[in-house]
């Protein structure tokens, strides 16, 4: 009995590692080196981003949300439901949030890398301060998507 | 005679614009001894004229249309907190400064020399040193940017800003200026019909010249060298770029020029030595690049799967590894007399065209288009001998990729 709970908990803690690696983190996109899967420029502004991890862990990287709406129109075979996507949080440099708690801001004066003046938010209030200092209007999801020509 | 009265009445109005412009003189012996207080007495059409000396007046706002004009060694410095100089007034001229250390900001775009919504501009022949943006022109149109020197500091991308940046204008000229050290050299982002000509592009973080949107504009006698990435250019019609030479972009992102969803363009007369990739086309279509000189690089070109209706004649490929790259399986472009060192055909009827075609799509630039760790196996013997074999019996290689009328003589082509 003694020899038995140690071999289960091994039995467990092994279980636990495989899970894990079922799952991709988000990566951090490395400023400067990396290159956009859709435009192919290498991106350089922390205030802007998107990642996407695939439902095979396979992760690819942009430099704007504009590029990632384009890139999620012309593959289809991609399932949304399963992917996940990340957008840059604009006020916190570099940090990832999925875009269902993101929200999202055009203004004209925040120009984004791709032209469309589309930046995201991870809160509702840091939204509300950049609204306030930039003008603009915050929109959804559907409308971002619908935006990006 | 009713007529001619009006004439010279019109001159007249002309002329004493001219003669009653006067000049400010600032710092040394003048009258002022700062440009803001001159500034505050110019009138529309003086000339400020700025005695040798540093000036450290933070933001100086230029709207009235004046000549600012510097004599030898004035130095306007912004203590790496604030713009320098911005211009929202039409017809302004700036000449002969040395503009430095403009502010950093992570949220307004700092410059040394900022245009807001003007036309007819003039910036010419200044020094700008160590600012985060060089010259600035936001929706300014007619302007002009000769000869200027813009050196920046940059160490990484993300803190630093673009050399010459234009953004929403039209009809604007930059000649013969010298961008180095910024995040991007020359940046254009909805320009339209402007013309950037006899430039020098060097040294540059991320691209020499980087265009996106920017339909109908040309681009020629220009030099893009040492780039990071080196040239870039995206989502744009009616391009033309000639005579210019891109040389020396190593690196595994880097491209002498790449091409991204350009058409209706003209790539003529350019030179793309010792790249990387010399010319990287994506879905680009209705393109025409003839008369080039593609030497020494490792991929000469790369044309990808989604590129069609381009005519691709009239070029020379010298002592590149890789002529032609491609991921596609048929070919959707013209090739045609272009001179290829690696071709090993004869020419019996001594037309100075092949006899056989050429396939400049080899099995091992294909394989490493898929896998490019069998880079490692370069110029490996049993690489070698698969090409061989390949060229013998096509079996992997796109046969639609094929010159028909291969040069046997290299062209002279009037490169720059």
């Amino acid at each position: 009995m003694r020899f038995i709970i140690p071999r289960m908990n091994m039995a467990f803690i092994c279980l636990f590692l495989l899970l894990q690696g079922c799952k991709t983190e988000p990566e951090p996109i490395h400023y400067g080196s990396d290159a956009c899967a859709v435009c192919r420029m290498i991106i350089v502004d922390p205030h802007f981003g998107a990642e996407l991890i695939t439902v095979k862990g396979k992760i690819y990287k942009f430099d704007s949300i504009e590029c990632m709406v384009k890139y999620l129109r012309s593959n289809s075979s991609l399932d949304l439901k399963q992917d996940r996507c990340l957008v840059v949080d604009h006020s916190r440099t570099g940090e990832l949030v999925d875009i269902e708690k993101a929200n999202f801001l055009f203004s004209e004066q925040l120009l984004s890398p791709m032209g469309e003046s589309l930046s995201a938010f991870g809160s509702k209030d840091s939204l509300n301060q950049y609204l306030q200092r930039f003008g603009g209007q915050a929109i959804s999801w559907n409308e971002l998507s619908n935006r990006v020509k | 005679m009713k007529n001619f009265l009006a004439i010279l009445f019109c001159f007249s109005g002309f002329f004493s614009q001219i003669l009653f412009a006067e000049t400010l003189v600032v710092g040394g012996n003048g009258k002022f001894h700062s440009i803001k207080d001159a500034l505050v007495h110019a009138k529309t059409g003086d000339e400020i004229l700025v005695q040798s000396g540093i000036y450290t007046e933070g933001e100086i706002i230029i709207d009235k249309r004046i000549v600012l004009k510097g004599t030898k060694d004035v130095i306007l410095d912004g203590l790496h907190k604030t713009s320098i100089i911005i211009i929202r007034s039409n017809g302004v001229t700036v000449q002969g400064l040395t503009i430095r250390n403009s502010g950093y900001s992570d949220l307004r775009e700092l410059a040394g020399i900022r245009l807001e919504d003007v036309s007819r501009c003039k910036i010419e022949g200044n020094y700008l040193y160590d600012n985060y943006f060089g010259i600035y022109l936001s929706n300014s149109q007619h302007c002009k940017v000769l000869n200027n020197r813009v050196e920046g500091l940059a160490k990484t991308e993300t803190s630093s800003g673009n050399g010459i940046h234009l953004w929403k204008s039209e009809y604007n000229l930059l000649i013969g200026n010298h961008v180095s050290g910024h995040r991007d050299g020359i940046y254009f982002e909805f320009v339209k019909h402007s013309a950037v000509i006899s430039n020098l592009s060097e040294l540059n973080l991320r691209y020499g010249l980087h265009f996106m949107f920017s339909d109908d504009d040309s681009y020629r006698f220009n030099t893009f060298r040492n780039n990071g990435s080196g040239v870039a250019v995206m989502y744009t019609r009616r391009v033309t770029m000639d005579h210019n030479r891109f040389e020396h972009n190593w690196g595994s992102a880097a491209y002498g020029l790449l091409l991204k969803e350009i058409s209706y363009s003209r790539i003529n007369n350019n030179t793309f030595s010792m790249n990387t990739t010399g010319l990287y086309m994506e879905g680009s279509n209705q393109t025409i690049v003839e008369y080039n000189d593609f030497s020494k690089n490792g991929w000469g070109l790369r044309i990808l799967g989604d590129c069609f209706d381009d005519t691709i004649r009239y070029n020379n490929f010298r002592g590149n590894t890789f002529e032609v790259a491609t991921n596609a399986i048929r070919s959707m472009n013209v090739f045609y007399s272009n001179y290829w060192d690696q071709y090993r055909g004869y020419d019996l009827n001594h037309d100075r065209i092949g006899d056989i075609p050429y396939h400049p799509v080899s099995l091992y630039s294909k394989i490493t288009e898929e896998s490019p760790y069998t880079l490692m196996l370069l110029h490996s013997f049993f690489i070698d001998l698969m090409d061989q074999a390949e060229k013998v019996v096509p079996t992997i290689t796109p046969e639609a990729f094929k010159d028909e009328s291969p040069l046997m003589k290299p062209l002279l082509n009037d490169t720059y």
